[in-house]
């Protein structure tokens, strides 16, 4: 009876083992991946990103329409290029 | 439906769902912690001055990218302008994310008063932003990678 439940216990271990095995190097290979890559790109994006908004006019300044003048812009542009230009050509 | 109705309507959606995602759900979220500060005993921090601080960005940023996703998503498909709007709009997704650290949304002071027992801890999710903003350089490469293909090697829709 110890037997055949230490034989069932073995069993599953051993299936839980080799899904284990097919995970870990997947799990291993992501950390890597954004250790390597994306935290460092992260942190340059970041410093980049800090030295430009420094710049952007705040809710304090009088330049607040500048963002939706910006935003418009790219609506009309989006509206006029969709209707003008409905089918992918070259370069546009 | 015609291609010009067709792309105006994937514009406008993808517009419609941005300003839900980017600009309604976190004004509703950052003034509802404004609101809850005076009925609950935890202070997160946000003042009046802070959370407006915090909402100027979000709509100004969100507005932004709003208008470059109806653009993108109105550009037919493979196409150079998606293409360039996809990398613009990448940038403007990245200034909007950054907003949210340089408005100070990230940084949250919490007082405990509990009766007896008072105190107060900081959370600090600047970190999270340097991974988000690793996922968009990601994303950028891929972004450049289209532009590319399409300027150097158009795809031929099938017809």
């Amino acid at each position: 009876m110890i037997l055949m439940i230490l034989q069932n216990l073995q069993d599953t271990l051993s299936k839980i083992l080799v899904v284990i095995e097919k995970i870990l190097p997947a799990i291993l290979w992501s950390m890597g991946i954004i250790l390597a890559f994306v935290l460092p790109f992260g942190i340059f994006l970041k410093n980049i990103l800090g030295a430009l908004v420094s710049h952007f006019p705040g809710p304090g300044s009088g330049l607040n329409w500048i963002y939706f003048i910006v935003a418009g812009i790219f609506l009309a542009l989006g509206i006029f290029l969709a209707v003008k230009y409905p089918e992918r050509r070259i370069m546009l | 439906m015609d291609t010009k109705t067709k792309n105006l309507l994937r514009g406008f959606g993808a517009a419609l769902s941005n300003i839900i995602t980017k600009i309604l759900i976190p004004m509703y979220i950052f003034r509802s912690v404004l609101q809850d500060t005076t009925v609950m005993t935890l202070d997160l921090g946000y003042t009046k001055a802070k959370v407006d601080v915090i909402l100027f960005w979000i709509v100004a940023m969100g507005s932004i990218t709003a208008s470059l996703s109806f653009t993108k998503a109105a550009s037919p498909k493979y196409s150079t302008r998606k293409a360039v709007f996809d990398i613009i709009s990448i940038f403007a997704n990245a200034f909007y994310l950054y907003v949210y650290r340089f408005s100070g949304a990230l940084d949250i002071a919490v007082a405990l008063d509990l009766g007896g027992a008072t105190g107060t801890f900081y959370l600090n999710f600047e970190n999270m932003v340097y991974i988000s903003m690793g996922v968009i350089g990601l994303n950028l490469i891929i972004g450049l990678y289209d532009f590319i293909i399409s300027y150097a090697a158009p795809i031929e829709e099938e017809l």
